[in-house]
């Protein structure tokens, strides 16, 4: 029987949820290229009664009775839109105009060729483009283009960018990285960035970090190169896409404080709507109890 | 004997499957495409009721008509239309539907009576969506997104379905597409329609259900049809339009909601009190008919 505490049940649960997902928006409102997540709701399976088979006149539909059992969340999905932008100065800031990402290589540990453990980079893909200069850790003293977190920004040879240390590293609107070391007295251009726009955004999963990525089995290359895009802006033409790479700026977050906050409002008020039923179908219990006085 | 204790019986249990449709609907006022349910009730058959030889030459005479009882028989799913807001998400699909049928003006539950003075009920569009077993379910809910076969999919993931009868299946990056009133889709960037494996336009398949009762609801959005006889795909300028970057939001007023689910809890308990009431005129008639001391 209890049909109406279940559903109240179900729905309170599904809408907790969302209710996580929007503290989350709310507390990336400042992070660098965060993208805000959104989700919605579907109606639960149907439980279908069935009724005997003589339809009475003025019924309007089949005999059945179709018993609804609340509402899931559904649908989480990222929101590409870009944030604003925020100048810095900083020349390793780096924020990106049109709907393409940097390449980050997360370094794995994978089982080699030799059977031997070793380490290998996975790609994923970012807005937030803090760069700086991190050590490689070789005898040389290299220094290399890495993210936030150390991660290698890769090129679009997809290898990390590794410069002699005390080099003066600018990066133009195209990706072009120059890179100017102690001995040269010009930049010379070193190797562009590589710019990845994904064609799956229903797909990407947040990886923590501002990092994205496709799930695992569809980030093998084979896969991946069709369900991607490599932009490289020095070919002619490229110009028109509106893609630029901008320095000394970052993109903020994309989280809209009124829209998150209206939303939290309407979840918030649907949660209460749901806690009324809860306590209505309490109620209808506690009558039903309460039938032998 | 106590006719009247099974009849508030029955009007108990009826009450508790109207709580149950109310709190669904509460538990759905944020599923996009969600139609709200009303609950209809129905008495049992009405019977005649005779006193036994109280009549000329010791036959029955008739009492009166009685029925013994309600019960729930239909939820009424309520067609119209939803309020349409804008995401900007170019997956997100909302169905304005308004379809007019000559020589009938249809009043704002989507009813008209005839010159015969028949009811009739307005046809309603629908996005047509395949199920993993390939069969044919109808949805408003018009939230998207496409998976990496470049199917464009539910929530639940059921596929959309073009004009052909086949799901859709798109190359390019969703952003890209611009899909017309009439769900033609075209490239953004170069106004060319998209075509399809077989050669033909891409173009979404919207269906008209001529009466939207025959449908069942199955959960997750979508409804059925158990005689596929009644679904016609849309014609040119019927009074039905997709919208690109929106969504249908559900039609569930909270208000309404409140208020039935309110009414069938104090209906639930009057009912009670009867069965309560009989209960002492059963204790009475046991315990006090013919007491001596």
């Amino acid at each position: 029987m209890n049909h109406s505490m279940i559903n109240a049940g179900v729905t309170m649960n599904s809408l907790q949820r969302k209710l996580d997902l929007i503290a989350n928006n709310l507390a990336n409102l400042n992070t660098t290229g965060y993208k805000r997540q959104d989700a919605t709701f579907d109606d639960l399976l149907t439980s279908i009664k069935a009724q005997q088979n003589k339809t009475l006149p003025g019924r309007l539909t089949p005999s059945v009775l179709p018993i609804g059992s609340g509402a899931r969340l559904t649908g989480i999905k990222l929101d590409l839109s870009e944030g604003s932008l925020t100048a810095t100065g900083n020349p390793l800031d780096l924020a990106l105009q049109g709907d393409v990402m940097f390449e980050i290589g997360v370094p794995a540990v994978v089982q080699g060729e030799d059977g031997e453990p070793q380490i290998a980079h996975e790609a994923a893909w970012t807005r937030n483009g803090a760069f700086r200069l991190s050590p490689v850790g070789d005898e040389d003293g290299n220094v290399m283009l890495a993210n936030a977190s150390g991660y290698p920004v890769l090129d679009v040879g997809s290898a990390p960018i590794v410069v002699p240390a005390g080099s003066d590293v600018t990066v133009d609107g195209l990706g072009n990285v120059y890179v100017k070391t102690p001995e040269q007295d010009e930049p010379a251009l070193y190797t562009t960035l590589k710019l990845v726009r994904v064609t799956r955004a229903d797909l990407l999963e947040a990886k923590g970090e501002g990092l994205y990525a496709y799930p695992a089995e569809l980030m093998e290359p084979a896969v991946r190169a069709t369900l991607t895009e490599e932009i490289d802006l020095n070919f002619p033409g490229a110009e028109q896409s509106g893609i630029a790479v901008l320095s000394g700026h970052l993109e903020g977050s994309n989280v809209d404080l009124i829209t998150e906050m209206t939303e939290l409002i309407n979840v918030q008020r649907a949660y209460q709507l749901n806690a009324r039923a809860l306590a209505s179908s309490d109620e209808m219990m506690s009558i039903a109890n309460r039938l032998r006085g | 004997m106590m006719r009247g204790l099974y009849a508030a019986a029955s009007g108990m249990i009826a009450q508790q499957r109207k709580h149950d449709a109310a709190t669904n609907n509460i538990a759905n006022v944020n599923t996009p495409g969600y139609k709200a349910v009303n609950t209809v009730m129905r008495t049992f058959p009405e019977a005649l009721i005779r006193a036994i030889r109280t009549g000329e030459n010791g036959r029955s005479a008739p009492i009166g008509r009685l029925a013994t009882g309600v019960f729930a028989e239909e939820y009424l799913p309520l067609f119209v239309q939803g309020d349409v807001t804008a995401t900007g998400r170019a997956t997100d699909l909302a169905l304005v539907s308004n379809i007019r049928v000559d020589g009938l003006a249809f009043d704002a539950a989507g009813r008209a009576v005839t010159a015969d003075g028949e009811t009739v009920w307005q046809p309603q569009a629908f996005f047509a969506v395949a199920n993993a077993d390939g069969e044919v379910r109808f949805t408003r809910d018009g939230r998207f997104a496409v998976n990496e076969a470049g199917e464009w999919v539910t929530g639940s993931g059921l596929r959309l379905l073009g004009v052909n009868g086949q799901p859709i299946r798109t190359a390019i990056d969703p952003a890209d597409i611009q899909i017309t009133a009439t769900g033609l889709m075209l490239d953004r960037n170069t106004g060319e329609p998209l075509v399809g494996d077989d050669g033909a336009n891409l173009q979404i398949l919207i269906s008209v259900v001529e009466q939207p009762y025959s449908l069942i609801r199955e959960g997750n959005g979508v409804f059925y049809l158990d005689n596929p006889a009644g679904v016609r795909p849309l014609a040119a300028d019927e009074g039905a339009e997709v919208k690109q970057g929106y969504t249908e939001k559900s039609n569930v007023d909270p208000l309404q909601a409140t208020v039935d689910m309110m009414t069938a809890l104090r209906m639930y308990e009057a009912n009670q009190q009867v069965i309560q009431m009989y209960d002492r005129i059963l204790e009475r008639t046991v315990n006090d008919i013919g007491k001596l001391f």
